[in-house]
């Protein structure tokens, strides 16, 4: 007969957690990235009109 | 084509990447039900197991990643082509992120499987100089400011970091090691029932698309900046 597994969740949940806040914060940046460029470029295109 | 074409495709190739790794996110809510529902919870590891269907992706993206950075960059200092240094330096950037996630959920996983975080074997000890040689290139191209100088210096640093990948994935055959061994990419058939198979090649997918539509977002934003550079460039003469 198998013992009972053990009971570690908490670190199965961590890790749950963790990965798609180091992958979501990734894409949060690059977003940024791309918004504050073309922030940029709007307002050196402001000046010109 | 030529440079303002190329250029002017920078934003709908960033649009593409962020839609991309948005349906990747989708993708991983997927990989969650499946090995939380569906997979069945190992006897004697307990749930903690199940960080592997995270785990192994991430290390997956992570070295294919690094992989295309030292072949783009060989390519590069035989074709010199521009694409490929932009490719290697997307490509260097994301496989940094994803090896955060290999080397954040391989120690949550260690401590309650091995009874510590961290251990200084072969395979991690590998792992960890691999994120720090390419933490090491991206500073390298944040700190060279002529374009063929960067490109040709840091193409160098990625062939090196390529070398080290088959000894990473060999480690564990090479060296004593606590590390287990492969269980899916060996000679023999996977030794994995088949619930467990199914979910690792689903999540592999889904990391494998996530590298795809960040290497995207990222290549039209070097190409954007490059499109400013041009633009301010011209506006100086």
């Amino acid at each position: 007969m198998f013992a009972e597994p053990p009971q570690n969740g908490g670190y199965m949940l961590a890790a749950y957690i963790v990965t798609p806040v180091i992958l979501g914060g990734y894409w949060v940046r690059l977003w940024r990235r791309n918004a504050n460029l073309k922030r940029r470029e709007r307002e050196e295109q402001l000046p010109k009109r | 084509m030529n440079a303002i074409e190329q250029y002017g495709n920078a934003d709908r190739i960033i649009r593409r990447g962020l839609r991309l790794s948005a349906v990747g996110f989708l993708g991983l809510l997927l990989v969650y039900v499946l090995a939380l529902k569906y997979t069945p919870v190992e006897a004697r590891q307990g749930v903690a197991q199940k960080i592997f269907y995270l785990h192994v992706p991430a290390a997956w993206s992570a070295l294919l990643a690094f992989s295309l950075v030292g072949l783009t960059g060989a390519l590069y200092l035989w074709l010199q082509d521009p694409r490929l240094d932009r490719f290697s330096a997307a490509s260097a950037e994301v496989g940094v992120a994803f090896s955060a996630v290999m080397l954040t959920t391989g120690p949550i996983w260690a401590k309650p499987i091995w009874g510590t975080w961290w251990t200084w074997d072969a395979r991690l000890t590998l792992t960890l100089f691999l994120f720090f040689l390419f933490v090491g290139y991206l500073a390298l191209r944040a700190a060279l400011h002529d374009p063929a100088e960067r490109a040709r210096f840091s193409a160098v640093v990625g062939i090196l970091g390529l070398l080290l990948v088959p000894f990473i994935h060999l480690s564990v055959y090479l060296f004593r090691t606590l590390h287990p061994q492969p269980i899916v990419l060996k000679p023999s058939a996977p030794s994995l029932p088949p619930e467990m198979l199914r979910t690792l090649l689903v999540s592999t997918l889904v990391f494998t698309l996530l590298y795809i539509g960040f290497v995207t977002a990222r290549y039209g934003l070097a190409l954007a900046a490059e499109r400013r550079e041009l633009e301010e460039g011209s506006d100086v003469r």
